[in-house]
C-alpha cells in the first residue's frame, strides 16, 4: 500500500475514531503535566539565534507573534492582532492589536511594544541589542519601508516591495514577540529570560536540559488544558526510547521510527502519523561533473526504488514525492508524480545515452544521525543497480553543511521542513541569491534566470491563484530540469502516551508542535 | 616414561601459572584465525541486503537473525574484527612506540627537555581525547587510517606519562647508577636496564589501552564517525545497533559479546606475559 | 618545593595558550563554520555575510588570530556564536554540573577499584581473583554507551529504581546559587531536591566509574602482588605479624601513587570527554555542550570550552604532582 494510501486510511481512521469519542462525550478536561520529549534543549531561546529544535519547541510552546500559522489549510490565523488588512498593491498592512492583553511579566501588550520587539534585530540602540542575531534574517526587515504604531492598538506597516509570504513569517518562531520590561530588565540576557504572550510561560529553564512551563491563566484565547509542559533533552535516540517506556515522556517525535510496529501494541503509548510537510530529497550539484549533465541527473531520478527506500528506510513513514512542493502546498502539482517514478530499464539507457564510461563514480553525501545513513546505503544499491559506482560520504552535520557550501558534495541527501505554511519556504532553496552556498549549485541550470524569475514572482504577486500558477510553472520546470531529486514526503510517527488527547498533527510534523489544544485524560 | 612424567609434571606447573594467560592465548588466537579466513568461514555475503528479510531473529539459516537491512548479523561478526581490530592494535603499537621514546628521554635525561616534553603532554592530554578524535576525523574523513590516527594520538600522552614515571624511579636504583660510575653509555643503559623493567608495566598498560580503543573505535562509530559506512565493523554494528536495543536486540548483541570476548583474552594474555616478563614475580612463581 | 610549584605555575598560562592556539587552528581546519550551519535556516542570504562580518569570519585567519588572542587575554570569551548567550554564563552552566558527575564517578571508581583489587590479592582464591580481573576488564571494554543504555533499560526502565535523564527531576523547585548542587541544595536545606538530585548521578556517575574502577582494581592488584612479594613483607610475615596490616600499610602506600595518577588524568578526561555518557544520560554537562559546538562549528563555545578544561584539568595535575612529592620525596625536584 501507497503512503498517501495510509495516510489517508490513517486520517480517516482518526476522524472516525474522533467522531466515536465524540459521541461516548469526553470533554476536553484541565490539568496535568505534559513531558515532552526533544533531541536538544538550547542555551537560550532568544529567537535571533537558532537552538535546535528543542528551542523552537520552547518558543512556539510560550510565543505568539502578530499572526499565527495554519498548517492544516494554509494561510494565517489571529494571534496578537485579532485583524489586519492589506492594501491592495500589497504594500500597506494595518494590524489591529487585540486589546487587554498581557505578557507573561505583566507588561501590556500594547502597539508600541509590539513595534519595538519587532524592530530588535534593525535597532542597535535596543539594549537587548546582539550583533549577528541571524535568525531574524528571516522577518524580511530589509524590505520594510516603515513600521510604526499610530495608536495604542494599531500597527501599521509600509514595505517597500510586495511580499506575499510577510503575514505568515511573523508566525515564525523568530516572528515571536517578547515583552519590553524583559527586554530592558536583561537586555543582551533576554534570551534566558524569555517573556512573551503565548499560551503558556517559562517557570524555570535549565540549559541543555530542560525548560518547566506552566499555562498562562491570561492566554488571549483562553488558558491551554494542561497545567504544565516540560519540555526535556534527550540527545540519543535509544535514551528517549527509554524514556518512553518509563512513563517519563508523554509525547515526543524523536524516537526510532524502527519501534513503532511494538509500541503500537502497547499498552500505554499510540503512533500518530504527521501530515506531509518535511521533504526528503537528492540535491544534485549541478555546476560540476557529473552532475552538470541533465541525463545523469534523470537517471538518478529513475533508479531510486521509492517503494523500498521508504519502506526500508524509513519504516514506511513517507508518502510517495512529485516535485519539490508537498501535497498541502499552494499550487501543489500532482503530475509531478508522474516522473518521481522507478524505472531502472529508463535509467539505464538514460545513463548509456550520456555516453559516459560505465559505472559512473560518483559521490553521495549525508549526515551521520537519524535515518540518513541506512537511506544511503539503499540509494547507493540503486543507483548502483544501474550502472554508477557510488562512494558513499559519510560527514557530521557541521562537515555535511562545510562541503554542501564549498560546492564540493556531488550528490547529496537532506531534508526541508515546513516551518510556513507557505510554498515560498521551499522554493527559496532555488533562489538565486546564496545559490553559491547551496547543495544544487543551480546557479549553472540552463534555466537559472528562469527559475530566480519564478521564485521571486512568488512572493512578489499578491493573488492567491496568480501565485498557484507561478509555482506549477515552478514545479514543472524543476522535474525538467531536475536539480532536486525526490524520495518522499516524511509523515513522521508522533509517539504519544494513551493519556495524550487532541494532538495537532500538522505543525507537529513540521517541526513546530502546538500545545494549545492538548489534553490530558486520566 | 619418567621422561614423559616430567614433561607432563612441567606442563602441569605450566599450566597452574598461566591456565588464564593460555586460555585468553587460545581464544584470542580462534578470533584471529576466524577473522582472518572470514571469507572461507562466513555463510553469505556479510553487504548482502534482502529487504524483505529485516530484523529476522536468530534461526537456522541466520544465527545471529538479521539486520535493518537483511544481512546476516553472523556473517558480518565474521568479517566485522578486521577494521576495529586492525585499527585498535595499530593505534596502540604506534601510540606506545611513541610515548616510550617520548617518557624515556624525558625521564632520563630529564631537565629541560622532560619538562618541555611533559609539557607537551599535557596540552595534548588537557584537550579532551574524544573531542579531539572528532576534530581529527572530521577534518580526514571518516575511514579506518584516520580513525587509528585519531585513537593512537590521543594515547600516546598516556603512555609517554607511564615511561617517564618508570624511568624516573629506575634512574634512582643502585644497579643504574653502578653502571653509570662503571661508564656504560645512556644507550646503553636505556636498552639495557630501563627498557626490560619497563616491559611489564608498559605490556599491561597496552593490553588495557586496547580495550580504551576498542571502546573509542566504538564510540567514533557512536557519534558517527568511524569506519565507512557499510562496511561491516564490530564497532559500527553495536553502535547502529543501539537504538534497536528494545525492538531487535539480537542486532547490537552479538557484535558486543564478541568485543567483550576478544577484549577479555587480549587483557589475559597481557597478564600472563607480565607476569612472566616481571623478574621479581617469576622469583616468586606467582 | 614551593620554588617547584612556582614553576609550574609559570607553564600554566603557556599551557594554556597552547591548547588554545591549537583549538583555534583545528576550528579553522576542519571543514564547515558558523555560517554554513545556519546557512539552511535563513531566508536572506545577504544577513549571512553581514553575520559573517560580525564574528570576523571574513577577516584573514592571522588577524582573526591576534584578535582572539588579545580578546583572551582580556578576559573577553565573547558570545557563542550560535546561540548569543555569553561563554562565561554557559561555563557556569555547564562546568559545576559534569564536575559534580567527574567526583561521584572517581569516589565510585575508587572504593570499588581499590576493594576489588584488595579483595583479588588477600582472599586467596583462584576464582575470585580470576572474577574480579574479569570484571575489571569488562569495565574497561565495554562501550560505555553500551553501558549506560543497559543501565537505563535495567534500573530505570525495568526496577524504576532511577531516572533516565537529566541533572534533577522535572519540575523540582530549587535555587541556583554557584550551579553546584551540591552545595546549594545543603545550604539552602532542600532536602527533596537532594534526594533527587543524588539519584540522577548514581546511574551515569556508575557508569564512568565502572570503567575507570577496572584500571584502579588492577593497579591495586599489581600493587599488592608486588608488595606481598617484596622481601621486608616475607619477614614481616616469618616474624608473625598480623597479615592484614601489613598488606594495607605497605601495600596501599605502594599502589597510592598509581591510583592518583591515573584519577588525577581520569578526572581530567572526565571534564570535556564524559561526551557519551553525557549524551545517553541526557546530561547538561561541558562534554555535550563542547560536541554540540563541534558538530555546530561554533567556535567560541569550543575554544572558550576548552580553556576551562584545560585549566582544570592542568591544575589537577599539579595537585597531583603535589600529593605525589609528599607521598614519596625521593621524587622531590629531580635536580639533574
Amino acid at each position: 500500500m501507497s503512503r498517501l494510501g495510509l495516510f489517508r486510511s490513517t486520517f480517516v481512521i482518526l476522524l472516525l475514531l474522533l467522531s466515536l469519542g465524540a459521541a461516548s462525550a469526553e470533554d476536553p478536561q484541565y490539568g496535568g503535566t505534559l513531558v515532552f520529549g526533544a533531541e536538544s534543549m538550547g542555551d537560550s531561546f532568544d529567537i535571533g539565534f537558532w537552538h535546535g529544535f528543542g528551542g523552537v519547541h520552547v518558543i512556539d510552546t510560550i510565543g505568539e507573534g502578530l499572526v499565527r500559522a495554519d498548517f492544516e489549510n494554509g494561510g494565517a490565523l489571529p494571534g496578537l492582532a485579532e485583524s489586519w488588512e492589506i492594501s491592495d498593491d500589497g504594500l500597506v498592512y494595518t494590524f489591529h492589536i487585540r486589546e487587554g492583553m498581557s505578557f507573561h511579566d505583566g507588561a501590556p501588550v500594547t502597539a508600541a511594544a509590539i513595534v519595538r520587539s519587532m524592530k530588535r534585530p534593525i535597532n542597535p540602540e535596543d539594549p537587548s541589542y546582539i550583533e549577528g542575531m541571524y535568525m531574524y534574517g528571516n522577518q524580511g526587515t530589509g524590505n520594510w519601508e516603515s513600521l510604526e504604531a499610530v495608536d495604542d492598538l494599531t500597527i501599521v506597516l509600509t514595505l517597500k516591495q510586495p511580499n506575499a509570504t510577510q503575514l505568515l513569517v511573523f508566525s515564525r518562531p523568530d516572528g515571536v514577540i517578547i515583552s519590553p520590561k524583559a527586554l530592558d530588565e536583561y537586555g543582551t540576557e533576554v534570551g534566558l529570560n524569555m517573556s512573551a504572550a503565548g499560551p503558556f510561560k517559562i517557570e524555570r529553564f535549565v540549559p541543555g536540559q530542560e525548560a518547566v512551563l506552566v499555562a498562562n491563566e491570561d492566554y488571549w484565547a483562553g488558558r491551554p488544558y494542561v497545567d504544565q509542559v516540560v519540555i526535556r533533552a534527550f540527545p540519543d535516540e535509544a535514551a528517549i526510547l527509554a524514556a518512553l517506556e518509563a512513563g517519563e515522556i508523554d509525547m515526543t517525535l524523536y524516537a526510532p521510527f524502527t519501534s513503532v510496529p511494538r509500541l503500537q501494541n502497547s499498552d500505554n503509548i499510540r503512533v500518530e502519523v504527521g501530515a506531509p510537510l518535511v521533504d526528503l530529497f537528492a540535491g544534485a550539484n549541478v555546476a560540476q561533473a557529473p552532475f552538470d549533465n541533465l541525463l545523469l541527473r534523470q537517471a538518478v531520478n529513475y533508479a531510486l526504488d521509492r517503494e523500498t527506500l521508504i519502506e526500508a528506510g524509513l519504516n514506511g513513514f513517507a508518502e510517495m514525492p512529485a516535485s519539490l512542493l508537498g501535497p498541502l502546498d499552494l499550487g501543489f502539482d500532482e503530475s509531478g508524480r508522474d516522473v518521481s517514478v522507478y524505472d531502472p530499464e529508463r535509467a539505464k539507457a538514460l545513463l548509456a545515452e550520456s555516453g559516459m564510461e560505465m559505472p559512473v563514480a560518483i559521490e553521495l553525501a549525508y549526515e551521520n544521525n537519524r535515518f540518513w545513513p541506512q537511506l544511503a546505503e539503499l540509494i547507493a544499491a540503486d543507483l548502483e543497480a544501474v550502472g554508477f559506482d557510488v562512494t558513499l560520504d559519510r560527514l557530521d552535520a557541521g562537515s555535511f553543511w562545510g562541503k554542501v557550501g564549498d560546492g564540493q558534495t556531488q550528490l547529496s541527501i537532506n531534508q526541508r521542513s515546513t516551518f510556513v505554511p507557505d510554498p515560498h519556504d521551499k522554493a527559496i532553496l532555488m533562489a538565486r541569491a546564496g545559490a553559491e552556498g547551496s547543495q544544487t549549485q543551480h546557479q549553472a541550470l540552463d534555466a537559472a534566470d528562469e527559475i530566480d524569475a519564478l521564485v521571486s514572482a512568488g512572493i512578489s504577486t499578491v493573488d492567491t491563484m496568480e501565485r498557484e500558477a507561478i509555482y506549477q510553472e515552478f514545479q514543472a520546470l524543476m522535474l525538467d530540469q531536475l536539480p532536486y531529486i525526490y524520495i518522499g514526503y516524511l509523515t513522521p510517527p508522533i509517539f504519544v502516551s494513551k493519556r495524550v488527547q487532541n494532538v495537532e498533527t500538522f505543525g507537529t510534523a513540521g517541526g513546530r508542535i502546538n500545545l494549545r489544544e492538548v489534553w490530558l485524560s486520566e | 616414561m619418567g621422561a614423559d612424567k616430567g614433561i607432563r609434571a612441567r606442563i602441569g606447573v605450566f599450566w597452574r601459572r598461566y591456565d588464564i594467560a593460555l586460555l585468553g592465548g587460545a581464544i584470542f588466537a580462534f578470533i584471529l584465525l576466524i577473522t582472518l579466513l572470514a571469507p572461507v568461514v562466513a555463510p553469505y555475503d556479510p553487504m548482502a541486503r534482502n529487504i524483505k528479510n529485516r530484523f529476522a531473529t536468530p534461526s537456522a539459516e541466520n544465527a545471529f537473525g538479521t539486520d535493518q537491512l537483511g544481512r546476516d548479523v553472523f556473517s558480518r561478526v565474521i568479517y566485522g574484527g578486521r577494521p576495529i581490530l586492525g585499527a585498535s592494535f595499530a593505534a596502540v603499537i604506534c601510540a606506545l612506540a611513541a610515548g616510550v621514546v617520548i617518557g624515556v628521554s624525558g625521564g632520563y635525561l630529564g631537565g629541560r627537555l622532560d619538562t618541555a616534553l611533559m609539557r607537551l603532554m599535557d596540552v595534548m592530554l588537557s584537550f579532551p581525547s574524544i573531542l579531539l578524535a572528532i576534530l581529527i576525523v572530521a577534518t580526514l574523513g571518516v575511514g579506518l587510517l584516520n580513525v587509528t590516527v585519531a585513537i593512537g594520538f590521543a594515547m600516546v600522552p598516556v603512555f609517554a606519562r607511564l615511561a617517564r614515571s618508570v624511568a624516573i624511579t629506575l634512574v634512582y636504583e643502585e644497579y643504574v647508577a653502578a653502571a653509570r660510575s662503571l661508564g656504560a653509555s645512556d644507550l646503553h643503559i636505556i636498552r639495557n636496564h630501563i627498557l626490560p623493567n619497563m616491559l611489564p608495566p608498559i605490556i599491561v598498560q597496552a593490553s588495557a589501552m586496547l580495550a580504551v580503543a576498542i571502546g573509542t573505535a566504538s564510540a567514533l562509530n557512536f557519534i558517527g564517525l568511524g569506519v565507512e559506512p557499510g562496511t561491516p565493523d564490530w564497532g559500527m554494528m553495536v553502535a547502529e545497533g543501539q537504538r534497536l536495543i528494545f525492538d531487535a536486540p539480537h542486532v547490537p548483541l552479538f557484535p558486543g559479546l564478541v568485543i567483550t570476548i576478544t577484549v577479555l583474552s587480549v587483557n589475559y594474555m597481557g597478564d600472563g606475559l607480565r607476569d612472566h616478563l616481571d623478574p621479581k614475580l617469576r622469583r616468586q612463581g606467582i | 618545593m614551593i620554588g617547584y610549584f612556582l614553576k609550574r605555575l609559570i607553564w600554566l598560562p603557556i599551557v594554556l595558550w597552547a591548547v588554545s592556539s591549537l583549538t583555534f587552528l583545528a576550528l579553522r581546519i576542519v571543514p564547515g563554520n558558523p555560517i554554513q550551519t545556519v546557512q539552511n535556516q535563513v531566508m536572506d542570504k545577504s544577513q549571512l555575510a553581514q553575520v559573517a562580518a560580525v564574528w570576523g569570519l571574513d577577516r584573514p585567519i592571522g588577524e582573526q588570530y591576534l584578535n582572539f588572542l588579545s580578546k583572551l587575554f582580556r578576559g573577553d570569551l565573547g558570545l557563542a556564536m550560535s546561540s548569543g548567550v555569553p561563554i562565561r554564563r554557559m561555563i557556569f552552566e555547564r562546568m559545576p554540573p559534569t564536575i559534580e558527575l567527574a567526583i561521584v564517578s572517581l569516589i565510585i571508581s575508587t572504593v570499588i577499584g581499590v576493594l576489588a583489587g584488595v579483595a583479588s590479592v588477600a582472599i586467596r582464591n583462584r576464582a575470585i581473583d580470576y572474577s574480579v580481573r574479569t570484571a575489571s576488564i569488562l569495565g574497561l571494554s565495554l562501550p560505555l554507551f553500551w553501558v549506560g543504555i543497559m543501565l537505563i533499560i535495567v534500573f530505570s526502565v525495568n526496577l524504576r529504581w532511577a531516572p533516565t535523564s537529566g541533572r534533577i527531576g522535572t519540575g523540582v523547585d530549587y535555587d541556583v546559587i554557584t550551579n553546584f548542587m551540591f552545595f546549594d541544595l545543603i545550604a539552602t536545606g532542600n532536602w527533596a531536591a537532594f534526594g533527587s538530585y543524588l539519584r540522577h548521578l548514581v546511574l551515569p556517575g556508575v557508569t564512568i566509574g565502572l570503567t575507570s574502577a577496572g584500571f584502579v582494581a588492577r593497579l591495586t592488584r599489581s600493587a599488592m602482588l608486588e608488595v606481598m612479594n617484596s622481601d621486608y613483607v616475607r619477614t614481616a610475615r616469618a616474624k608473625g605479624l598480623y597479615e592484614r596490616s601489613v598488606i594495607w600499610k605497605h601495600a596501599m602506600r605502594n599502589a597510592m601513587l598509581p591510583i592518583i595518577t591515573l584519577q588525577g588524568l581520569q578526572f581530567g578526561s572526565i571534564l570535556g570527554g564524559a561526551v557519551i555518557t553525557e549524551r545517553v544520560f541526557s546530561y547538561p554537562g561541558m562534554g555535550t555542550w563542547l560536541l554540540d559546538g563541534i558538530l555546530e562549528r561554533d567556535y567560541s563555545v569550543v575554544q572558550g570550552g576548552i580553556i576551562f578544561v584545560a585549566l582544570a584539568y592542568v591544575l589537577m595535575n599539579m595537585l597531583v604532582d603535589i600529593l605525589y612529592q609528599v607521598i614519596d620525596p625521593r621524587l622531590r625536584h629531580p635536580s639533574r
